[in-house]
């Protein structure tokens, strides 16, 4: 669905991808994880087509995204960290902007905007932040776009909705929808997302979807000094040590992504070192 | 589904650029009808005792100007900042479908509706300044000979004009996000600048015996008195140039701020 190959891209003084090249499917929901400034939203935005590349190139559902044609852009929502509505009422923001997108589906915004809790007789303006988050979320999820890009969509968010927009992006994923979410707020999507991207300095640092990731890494507290000393990343919690380390024994942990997170960067070729010896074991098995 | 141009797509960009911008509209017509209210005043203040309709399109082309170029420096602000430009470029139309619709509102809907407040005005005016005459004799009131002779007659040129500084002001909204109205101004004035300066100086340098009319040179022949040489390019190429540079400005701005839209990254 998306092919990124050899992306190139910077800003005026600062390179943001350097060869970048990334393949991501329809059926999945994607967490594209990273440091700040590492290029997540830029990433988002050039496959929206707001920002073109410098060198290589982007394909999304057959379409080179920079030329914005209609039927790209009709098939493609996105849902910014930065966002704008106009000063209109809920209903008067549908009928102006739903035309645009075939699939929209005002039963599903209805369902969506009860789900939420969204006021509907309020125009845009006067809702809070996290209303009007809410209201471009459902209407991203109504517009069934092949392809949902959200950035940093939990922010502002209460606890209640952030409990709800999982649920909402849990059951709008089909086999034709590729949903991609760029976050910091990695607990708050750790039971959501199916495959996780981690971006450093312009380049994918890690990619695996979380059946592998369980299936290969192990999440748990412990105690023994041995095995602090054979993990792949440790830190001292209320328990005892949350410790990463490769799940030689197939035991099923829960996974935690803000600690994977944490070994990948800090430790990312140890982590790298245990996927690929684990695949090499399987292979030859 | 055309990628190039979709009249239902314009329709329906027309249509939410009017209701997601309704109560801008409606407090500018406002806004105008004040200003043209007080300008209409000050005139009938100090435009007397003998009163003419000239004056009143100087009032029309003034405002015409000076608020048709800050509305069309408004157009493309969307583009300013990072959240609405996202909703704007996000928006499933062509470039070339959201060029028209900015300029179906900056350039023909604005020409319009500035038009309508004027006559409302100035009608109102008129009415008023009937009963002030008939209460101050001694005033009057001369109207305009007609569209075809003495300011009439040049009138139609301040209009085109008017699309042509307008189209100006759109692009100048494209290429500067912030200030467009005084960055465009003074780049405007600049160009105007040099290309006067340049003309006075190629005058002076190449026709300095001579009167140069930019398409013909007139030049005195010192054998027979009252005589002169006319150098003049065919009337055919002088027609066609006084047809390109009345009509072309607009277009050529419109086509570089498609070009520049479509090159605009958020």
């Amino acid at each position: 669905m998306i092919n990124i190959k050899n992306l190139h891209f910077g800003y005026k003084k600062r390179k943001v991808f350097s060869g970048l090249t990334l393949s991501l499917q329809p059926g999945h929901i994607y967490g594209l994880l990273g440091k700040n400034g590492t290029g997540k939203s830029t990433l988002l935005r050039c496959i929206a087509g707001l920002l073109f590349p410098r060198e290589g190139s982007i394909e999304v559902m057959g379409f080179v995204p920079g030329k914005r044609n209609p039927a790209f852009l009709q098939s493609v929502f996105m849902v910014a960290e930065e966002f704008y509505l106009p000063d209109v009422s809920v209903e008067k923001f549908v009928r102006f902007n739903a035309p645009f997108y075939p699939n929209f589906s005002n039963d599903q915004f209805a369902q969506y905007l009860k789900e939420f809790d969204i006021p509907q007789e309020n125009t845009l303006q006067s809702m809070s932040y996290g209303q009007k988050k809410k209201v471009l979320i459902s209407f991203g999820l109504a517009c069934n776009t092949d392809l949902l890009l959200m950035d940093e969509p939990t922010n502002g968010l209460d606890i209640m909705s952030k409990s709800k927009f999982r649920k909402v992006i849990a059951g709008a994923v089909n086999e034709h929808k590729c949903i991609v979410i760029s976050t910091h707020q990695v607990k708050d999507l750790e039971s959501l997302i199916d495959r996780i991207t981690i971006i450093d300095d312009g380049r994918i640092l890690f990619d695996q979807t979380t059946d592998d990731i369980n299936r290969q890494i192990q999440f748990k507290i412990s105690f023994d000094h041995e095995e602090l000393q054979r993990a792949l990343y440790h830190e001292p919690s209320l328990q005892g040590n949350a410790i990463v380390c490769p799940n030689n024994n197939g035991e099923d942990t829960k996974l935690d992504l803000e600690l994977l997170y944490k070994a990948v960067v800090t430790n990312g070729k140890a982590v790298s070192d245990a996927f690929n010896k684990r695949s090499t074991v399987e292979m030859n098995f | 589904m055309s990628a190039t141009f979709s009249f239902s797509r314009l329709g329906k960009l027309i249509t939410k650029q009017f209701f997601e911008n309704s109560r801008l509209y409606l407090f500018s017509v406002l806004a105008l009808l004040g200003l043209m209210a007080l300008v209409f005043t000050f005139w009938i203040l100090t435009g007397g005792p003998n009163y003419q309709e000239e004056g009143t399109y100087f009032i029309f082309l003034f405002g015409l100007f000076l608020a048709g170029t800050i509305f069309a420096s408004m157009s493309f602000n969307m583009l300013g900042s990072k959240d609405k430009g996202i909703y704007w470029l996000g928006v499933p139309a062509t470039h070339l479908e959201k060029l028209v619709c900015t300029i179906i509102y900056s350039t023909v809907l604005f020409f319009i509706v500035y038009c309508l407040c004027f006559y409302i005005v100035k009608l109102i005016a008129l009415a008023f300044l009937s009963g002030y005459m008939q209460n101050h004799p001694g005033t009057s009131y001369r109207e305009m000979a007609g569209f075809d002779q003495g300011f009439g007659s040049i009138l139609k040129y301040f209009i085109y004009g008017y699309f042509a500084v307008q189209s100006l002001y759109l692009l100048g909204s494209v290429y500067f996000s912030k200030y467009s109205f005084i960055i465009s101004t003074t780049v405007g004035a600049f160009i105007i600048f040099v290309f006067v300066y340049y003309l006075t100086r190629i005058d002076d340098i190449m026709f300095d015996e001579a009167n140069w009319e930019l398409l013909s040179v007139k030049k005195a022949d010192v054998t027979i008195t009252n005589s002169y040489f006319l150098y003049s390019v065919s009337p055919a190429i002088k027609d066609i140039i006084v047809y390109a540079v009345q009509f072309i400005w607009a277009p050529v701005f419109w086509i570089v701020t498609w070009f520049r839209l479509k090159e605009k990254e958020i």
